[in-house]
């Protein structure tokens, strides 16, 4: 069984709570921000951020108690690493293959060049980009 | 020490639990497909992360191969769900 009264419980345990609140951050970020490619930015980090803490805090646990359960835990974080980045750079791709609009309070143009734009209805096209000005995504 | 540490803990679920609110708020409300696997993804990593809590303040190793397969589940999911959103056509090549 797992007692927490231990030092290293406490230290899982603030681990824990900073990565949950990386995860409510993320949270309202996804609510609030303007367009899709701002907020895809907000929960994507906030998870690569705050379930390696998580997992970090359950292997603390799991090395304290003399589990061997550890290296789930461990393959949770590499795993989270690795996956994570990799959805949000595709989702991005297909966004941009999609022409999702971003918002209109963007300055620049993306960095990405659209090989085909599916579902857009002959737009203005001018030296704008393919994410110029729009008012709703 | 133990109250104090039940108490961390108990706070984290209640902030991934509102997390998970705030992000099926925006899964009713996304205008486009991509926010709602988007929010498919969060919420399925809220929930490994829920899950590790759970594990950590009460039994200690219940719920840990759940967590994994989850993370792996709707990481995955979530890669699969994009390319074909992207209809395999990526601007990159």
């Amino acid at each position: 069984m797992n007692d927490l009264s231990t030092p290293l419980a406490l230290v899982a345990a603030i681990a824990a709570l900073v990565g949950s609140f990386f995860f409510l951050a993320g949270a309202i970020g996804f609510v609030r921000l303007p367009d899709f490619y701002t907020r895809i930015h907000a929960p994507t980090k906030a998870a690569s951020l705050g379930i390696p803490l998580m997992a970090f805090a359950s292997m603390l646990v799991h090395l304290g108690a003399g589990f061997d359960m550890w290296i789930e835990d461990a393959l949770i974080i590499l795993f989270v690493f690795l996956a994570g980045p990799v959805s949000t750079q595709v989702l991005v791709w297909a966004a941009v293959a999609r022409n999702i609009r971003s918002s209109s309070e963007t300055v620049g143009q993306s960095v990405f060049r659209p090989i085909e734009l599916v579902d857009v209805e002959e737009g203005p096209t001018d030296d704008v980009g393919p994410h110029g000005t729009s008012a709703e995504s | 020490m133990e109250a104090a540490v039940g108490i961390l803990y108990q706070a984290s679920q209640l902030m991934l639990l509102v997390a998970i609110v705030l992000i099926l708020y925006r899964l009713s409300l996304g205008p486009s497909i991509f926010d709602r696997v988007v929010a498919f993804e969060t919420i399925g990593l809220a929930v490994v992360g829920y899950l590790l809590l759970e594990s950590n303040a009460t039994v200690g190793r219940l719920y840990t191969d759940a967590a994994l397969g989850l993370a792996l589940f709707s990481v995955a999911g979530t890669i699969f769900l994009g390319y074909f959103l992207g209809r395999g056509e990526f601007p990159d090549e």
